[in-house]
């Protein structure tokens, strides 16, 4: 199995009326506007996590230097995914927000095999733990690069 | 003093730490305004996934704001889980997401990124806001 084939994590950004709100890349908002995202990844059509995914990081040495690699996380007994970025381990869990995990399906013009699922938000179980990461290793979880790893 | 990162492309990082800040140029969740956040990580991370919608590398402009001056002149309203995802409903629905600003009493909307109060983003909006940002009692630098 390679890279392209396994289910990767994706970063998006809400977009949309009630009717089509789904996740649309930052890369094909326009310029001008300024909406954060956060990390998604597809779930099964239960909504359940899949058993493995890629995840893209990305080290900066400086800015305009910086380097991408990719970490392979495991679903684990808990229900949260767990691999190894850096010096850290870490895990993630899908955000539940009002009760309910955060689900939308992808509304957007690129294509991936992975928005053919629905995408589920993802949170960190520890924040701090990231900031840690970035702070001593200068290291962030970004998701898929738009550019390379999308077609539209 | 209150810190802030704004993720962009460099070429704009230099025209924010020369003081040129526009706010009425960009819109977001809650509007027209300049949107800032407290996570440097986050900040940066939007940045590196703009693709090539950011005008030069990835990186972040920290901004410090003088305790006193931020306390004087910007009135924030802040917003919960429930009222930052409507309003962002409403500015869509309205096409408002680039001119919507709350204007008379308040010059700032402090809420949660999409609907998650975990991580937090502030929008200021106005003139008065802009003269801030862009004077002497602010800070501005490309954050290493």
């Amino acid at each position: 199995m390679t890279y392209q084939s396994m289910h990767q994590f994706h970063y998006m950004t809400l977009s949309g009326l009630k009717t089509n709100k789904g996740w649309v890349s930052p890369a094909e908002l326009p310029a001008n506007l300024q909406q954060i995202g956060t990390l998604v990844a597809p779930v099964d059509v239960d909504g359940n996590l899949f058993d493995e995914y890629i995840v893209t990081f990305i080290k900066e040495n400086n800015v305009g230097n910086s380097s991408e690699d990719k970490s392979l996380f495991t679903l684990q007994p808990s229900g949260y995914l767990k691999g190894n970025i850096g010096s850290a381990f870490l895990k993630f869990g899908p955000l539940v927000r009002h009760g309910k995990p955060v689900i939308y399906q992808y509304v957007g013009n690129f294509m991936h095999p992975d928005f053919f699922w629905m995408l589920v938000e993802l949170e960190p179980v520890s924040e701090e733990q990231m900031d840690d990461l970035y702070d001593r290793e200068k290291i962030i979880i970004a998701g898929c690069d738009p550019l390379s790893a999308y077609t539209s | 003093m209150p810190t802030f990162f704004h993720g962009t492309g460099l070429n704009d990082a230099q025209v924010i730490v020369q003081g040129q800040i526009d706010v009425t140029l960009s819109g977001g969740e809650f509007g027209q305004g300049f949107y800032m956040q407290y996570s440097k990580r986050h900040a940066l991370t939007w940045a590196y996934r703009r693709g090539n919608n950011i005008n030069g590398a990835p990186c972040v402009v920290q901004i410090v704001i003088n305790d006193l001056e931020y306390g004087l002149l910007i009135n924030p309203l802040y917003i919960d889980d429930v009222a930052g995802p409507a309003l962002t409903t409403f500015l869509e629905s309205t096409n408002q997401k680039y001119t919507f600003i709350h204007g008379n009493r308040y010059n700032s909307i402090e809420g949660p990124i999409m609907g998650n109060t975990a991580r937090t983003q502030q929008k200021l909006e106005g003139q008065q806001s802009q003269d801030l940002l862009n004077g002497p009692n602010t800070t501005r630098t490309v954050a290493p």
